[in-house]
């Protein structure tokens, strides 16, 4: 490479996404020279800070989006309540992925305010899906009929996946992954063609539409399955629920799937594979509460709240993955117990309730708070000492977790609720939402940090979750 | 027209000769286009085939240039629409696709004189493809192995190290 003159090795360089030239900075000091000189590197425009969670209010039927924050955090994000949208009043993310919000056939960027329409997404298909036919008899005057059965007997869920970092800033593709609709399933089990009590779920081959921004169209695209399927279909007639979410982590796609198995779908070749859950209500001798599926520090992450009687238990997994090169290249999977705690001392040693009310004073602006409409001088606060560029200090927790305390609590105190709201998407801390507010708690020191009091959020996967914007722009300029 | 195809040959840096179409290559290389060009008004009349003398590319690399510049002349021929092939994504079959990977799949000093070629002659399409390349190589790669495909000598201090690795901690 020393043989490139410096405009060649520029242009060489210019095509490497953002991680590999930050990679490409450290190799020597003239690679650096070059990659600054020609600012081909723009570290600050990608979607490396978590400064906020974005929330999608549930209480009226107009839904608005607002920010839980820190405080300048804010101020650096104007589009976050999507008033740049022409129908913005009826705000409903299927997806988000590292900046990027899917909203219905929308692609939306709030940070630098742009997006785009997709095309018609396509309705999945059972007989599709499976290459047989799935419904029996049909007749010619039930065929509009059957037509419907057909479409919903399958729930399609939408993932988003654009790695603007390690792969490119400018391309996203969007997949259509179907869920069995499992009471569909049970109210025509007497029409179906099948036995699903043999039928594979998923099947050995996946066929699935996927959006691609580069060609900007819908297409199918098919992976095999290595190892086992998740179970047969009539297996996951357990497990009712279509409010699943997925991580994107290093070319591959993890979806939560049903019976809370996960589905590893590889984008560099054409090869899926199934995963079990971590553990099962009955493992734990508890009763689940929440599964959540998460990205963090080294990977893809899954947290399980679960009761045992009156208490409430978190425990924290990691994923790690081999590829076995004498299997095929298949990956072998394994979740590892990272955390395992249980939560009312979470309760016991939050801070008390503080209801002061009116406008947050200065001094508070070392509290995640909540935003509601960014325009509104008056709502964002303003600029103070702390930089803009300065990113939120999670480390700078000090309260540390004691199980001790734990005796005191009442049986009421017990009641309040705990809710899991999220993993920080590069740092092993997790966040929690308590009566007090908002606290973050760090998987290694046990530590937790109080980030904002007497907030209301709207938790869940989809209406309240960790945000990391990023303003590369020109995303959808390809495609009108 | 179409029935008299004229022919130019190119002389590499180390003096071996290669018959070209010059329809072809006046397509492919903006360089050659020039020098042809340049060319035209003495040799109108003759009949005489012309010899360009291309100093900076060895025989080895240019026989490998107008490889690729035959078949994609001949591959848009066919093809009708040669740009397409740039949008196909992985997995997807398209014969210049094909051809580009495997034209590409050499060792780095090959490709290098590539990126030199392309650049001289002027053949965007090649440049692309054979910085693209070189990109690859480096793409997901850790700074060690990326000092060591390219027998490249860290030569910072210690404590720049440090710094420069911490600016950039967020991409390992």
């Amino acid at each position: 490479m020393e043989q490139l003159p410096d405009d060649m090795l520029a242009d060489v360089l210019g095509r490497l996404p953002p991680s590999s030239l930050a990679a490409s900075r450290c190799v020597c000091k003239h690679w650096c020279s070059i990659i600054d000189a020609r600012c081909l590197l723009r570290a600050d425009l990608l979607p490396l800070r978590l400064d906020a969670f974005y929330c999608i209010s549930v209480d009226t039927i107009d839904r608005l989006t607002y920010f839980f924050a820190s405080p300048w955090a804010a101020r650096r994000i104007p589009g976050g309540c999507l008033d740049f949208l022409k129908n913005y009043e009826n705000v409903e993310v299927e997806d988000h992925c590292n900046g990027l919000l899917l909203m219905y056939d929308m692609v939306v960027n709030p940070a630098t305010r742009e997006w785009a329409n997709l095309p018609t997404s396509p309705e999945p298909s059972i007989s599709d899906m499976l290459g047989v036919k799935v419904w029996a008899d049909p007749t010619t005057d039930q065929d509009q009929d059957q037509e419907k059965d057909n479409h919903d007997l399958l729930y399609p869920s939408f993932y988003l996946v654009y790695d603007p970092v390690a792969e490119s800033p400018q391309h996203f593709e969007v997949f259509l992954v179907p869920l069995l609709f499992v009471h569909v399933l049970l109210d025509n089990r007497e029409n179906i063609a099948i036995d699903i009590d043999d039928q594979e779920w998923p099947p050995s081959t996946l066929r699935i539409h996927v959006f691609s921004s580069r060609r900007w169209r819908w297409e199918v695209r098919s992976w095999v399955r290595q190892g086992e399927p998740a179970g047969t279909m009539a297996d996951m007639l357990q497990d009712d629920c279509w409010d699943r979410k997925a991580v994107y982590f290093r070319g591959a796609l993890y979806v939560h799937c049903q019976n809370d198995s996960l589905m590893r779908i590889a984008l560099s070749n054409d090869k899926y594979q199934m995963m079990k859950p971590p553990a099962t209500g009955g493992e734990l001798a508890g009763k689940v509460d929440t599964f959540y599926l998460g990205k963090s520090e080294k990977g893809v992450y899954s947290a399980l709240l679960y009761w045992v009687g009156h208490c409430l238990h978190l425990r924290v997994w990691i994923l790690k993955e081999e590829e076995d090169k004498e299997n095929d290249n298949m990956i072998h999977m394994e979740w590892v117990l990272k955390t395992n705690i249980s939560l009312p001392p979470l309760l016991a040693n939050s801070p008390p309730h503080n209801y002061h009310s009116g406008f947050a004073a200065a001094d508070d602006d070392d509290e995640w708070r909540v935003i509601r409409n960014y325009n509104n001088k008056e709502e964002v606060p303003p600029a103070t000492a702390h930089g803009d560029d300065d990113e939120w200090d999670f480390d700078n927790a000090d309260i540390v977790l004691d199980e001790a305390k734990d005796n005191k609590l009442t049986k009421a105190d017990r009641h309040y609720s705990i809710q899991f709201i999220g993993f920080h998407p590069y740092k092993e801390i997790v966040f929690f939402y308590v009566p007090s507010g908002a606290v973050s708690y760090n998987l290694n020191t046990s530590k937790f940090q109080r980030l904002g009091a007497r907030i209301s959020i709207p938790v869940g996967m989809r209406t309240c979750f960790p945000y990391m914007p990023g303003w590369i722009r020109g995303l959808f300029e390809n495609t009108l | 027209m179409a029935s008299e195809k004229k022919v130019v040959f190119l002389r590499s840096s180390d003096g071996e000769a290669f018959e070209v179409s010059e329809e072809v290559i006046s397509a492919a290389s903006v360089t050659i286009k020039g020098m042809i060009d340049e060319e035209s008004p003495s040799r109108a009349d003759t009949a005489a085939t012309t010899t360009l003398a291309i100093p900076n590319v060895t025989a080895a690399t240019l026989s490998r240039v107008l490889h690729y510049v035959n078949k994609h002349f001949d591959a848009a021929a066919v093809v009708g629409r040669p740009d397409d092939y740039i949008f196909c994504a992985p997995g997807d079959e398209h014969p210049l696709a094909r051809f580009d990977d495997d034209f590409v799949d050499v060792d780095n000093d090959t490709l290098i004189d590539l990126v030199h070629a392309a650049e001289y002659l002027h053949i965007k399409k090649l440049f692309d493809l054979t910085c693209k390349a070189v990109a690859d190589k480096l793409k997901g790669r850790t700074i060690d192995q990326i000092r060591e495909t390219f027998g490249i000598v860290n030569d910072y201090t210690v404590e720049e190290e440090v710094e420069v690795y911490r600016e950039n901690s967020w991409a390992f």
